[in-house]
């Protein structure tokens, strides 16, 4: 993930940022300068073993697998950094949970820990 | 409060739902004042960008006045008029900073659907489905806008509401295509689709100097617009044979630019339609790309082709052997509407652009559903459903 804020202000002194350093020994991340001025790139990667196979599906399906908690981290970063706020959803909710819109409510409740990030 | 909803492929319904609450410091929450049906709509009506939900709130081309307004707001107060971008941008990220507003990334919360669908996201639209977000739209009393202090811009006093809402997508979105199709004095330019979206993008190429801008549509109604009101040149593609006639028009040349702004349901004669529209239903295409396919072709050697009309996914038969062989650059965008919103609104007090004759069916909020039958099957000279909350 490439972020548009200098090195010196994603990890001043060496301190990651916030969402990131919850993760402890959990995550290994490398911070390096973005070329042509296009600031900072950070590369996060989970340490541990993480769900395949069947169980990376029940784990991604329930909002468990480590993957999601760490792009959704990593969004968050971004934002923080670069405008001081994580946007929220608009609400309250004008929809209500119906048997069609299941599948869909279940893709956007995971949205920011899925994706190519 | 009351709102236009989407309830289900083809059906619209006017309910009750709770009122928008500020969720983050930069928000503000409008009282909406005009609130538009644009052609993109359609795209969710028809049910060709399947991620709604019954009860979605509809509408992202608007005008309203601040009633609250986040801590973190510095450029509005509440009473102000502001005319509101139809995508949401942060200002700050680095899509931002290249003023490619509507690819900013912090302001999609849905972002892996279309990360999944196109490699990556976009940024967040009002009323367009949860793959942009999910954002309650401007079809109602109240909407909510984030990162206000980059999306809403004060509305000049010469400017009627009807006049102004226009800026906040069509009048943006046709000024963009002229802008990054990169028209040059003395072009040609030709516009596929004569609705608000090309009418604007006609105008924007004349005033970036074009010697001759053709717009082409089928519907007299529009067609008849665009000369009266915009004094361009137009085409009916049902009458005459598009590419002998551009190509007429430009000295055997071909048009310097052409601008699609049709998007992906369009129409076409004869049998190509029905091929293009069964494997649109089948899903072995998910897009009609009639008009892109013949502005590629129209275009002069080494031109532009600029597609504004919205496509979701794949397209077949597209013509890109004229592409390579013809040395053109092909180019598209969502609206990055801040980069244009407040020069337009200059140019629009000026008198440049006119968009009052858009505006053909004014109606209250209440009579929504109609407002958008009259605007998809282009019903009573309809060009623009304008709805009033509240009346
Ligand atoms: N890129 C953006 O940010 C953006 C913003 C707004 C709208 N749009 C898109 O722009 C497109 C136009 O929007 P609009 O509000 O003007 O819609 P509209 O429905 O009012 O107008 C579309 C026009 O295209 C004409 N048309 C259909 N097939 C044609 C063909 N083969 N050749 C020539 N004309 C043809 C129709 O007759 C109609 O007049 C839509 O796809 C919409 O989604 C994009
Ligand atoms: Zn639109
Ligand atoms: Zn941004």
């Amino acid at each position: 993930m490439t972020v548009a804020v200098p090195p010196d202000r994603v990890a001043p002194g060496g301190a990651l940022p916030e969402r990131l350093a919850a993760f402890g020994d959990r995550i290994e991340v490398q911070v390096r300068p973005a070329p042509g001025d296009r600031g900072t790139e950070i590369a996060a990667r989970l340490r541990g073993p993480v769900p395949s196979g069947a169980a990376e599906v029940v784990a991604r399906a329930s909002g468990d697998d480590p993957r999601q908690e760490l792009r959704t981290a990593l969004r968050d970063t971004r934002s923080l950094l670069e405008t001081g706020d994580v946007l929220r959803p608009s609400g309250p909710p004008t929809t209500r949970p119906t048997p069609t819109n299941a599948w869909l409510r279940l893709l956007t409740s995971r949205a920011r820990g899925e994706g190519t990030l | 409060m009351k709102a236009l909803t989407w309830q289900g492929i083809n059906e619209l319904e006017v309910i009750d739902v709770p009122d928008p609450e500020i969720r983050n410091d930069g928000d503000v929450i409008l009282k909406v004042r005009r609130t538009v049906a644009c052609g993109s709509d359609l795209h969710l009506l028809g049910g060709y960008i399947p991620f709604m939900e019954k009860g979605d709130v509809l509408g992202h081309e608007f005008l309203g006045e601040v009633v609250e307004a986040g801590p973190a707001v510095t450029r509005h107060r509440v009473g102000d008029r502001v005319a509101v971008s139809s995508f949401i941008a942060c200002g700050k990220c680095w899509f931002c900073s290249q003023q490619l507003f509507s690819s900013c990334d912090n302001t999609n919360t849905n972002p892996a659907i279309t990360e999944a669908l196109w490699g990556q996201a976009p940024g967040g639209c009002f009323g367009y489905s949860h793959a942009l977000g999910g954002n309650a739209g401007s079809h109602a009393d109240y909407i909510r806008v984030p990162f206000a202090d980059v999306g809403a811009f004060p509305v000049p006093d010469e400017l009627t509401d009807d006049q102004a809402v226009f800026v906040s997508d069509s009048v943006a979105t046709g000024w963009m295509g002229a802008d990054l199709g990169q028209v040059r004095p003395g072009d040609v330019v030709a516009v596929w689709g004569a609705g608000a979206v090309g009418q604007m993008a006609a105008r924007a190429a004349m005033l970036l100097g074009a010697d001759r801008v053709v717009v082409i549509d089928r519907f007299d109604y529009r067609l008849r617009q665009v000369e009266q009101h915009l004094g361009c040149e137009t085409l009916d593609y049902e009458q005459t044979d598009i590419q002998a006639e551009l190509r007429e028009r430009s000295g055997g040349r071909g048009p310097d630019v052409c601008i699609e702004a049709v998007g992906m349901e369009a129409h076409s004669p004869g049998p190509q339609y029905l091929y293009d529209q069964v494997k649109q239903q089948l899903r072995l295409q998910t897009d009609r790309p009639t008009a892109v396919r013949q502005a590629i072709h129209a275009a002069r050697k080494g031109g532009s082709v600029f597609i504004l009309g919205v496509f979701a996914g794949f397209v077949d038969k597209f013509p890109l052997g004229a592409v390579v062989n013809k040395g053109l650059t092909v180019r598209g965008a969502q609206m990055h509407g801040p980069r244009y919103i407040p020069m337009l609104l200059e140019r629009m007090a000026r008198g440049e652009i006119p968009t009052a004759h858009l505006a053909t069916h004014v109606l209250p909020l209440s009579e929504g559903p109609r407002g958008y039958d009259l605007f998809k099957h282009k019903k009573d000279g309809c060009v623009r459903a304008v709805f009033v909350p509240g009346a």
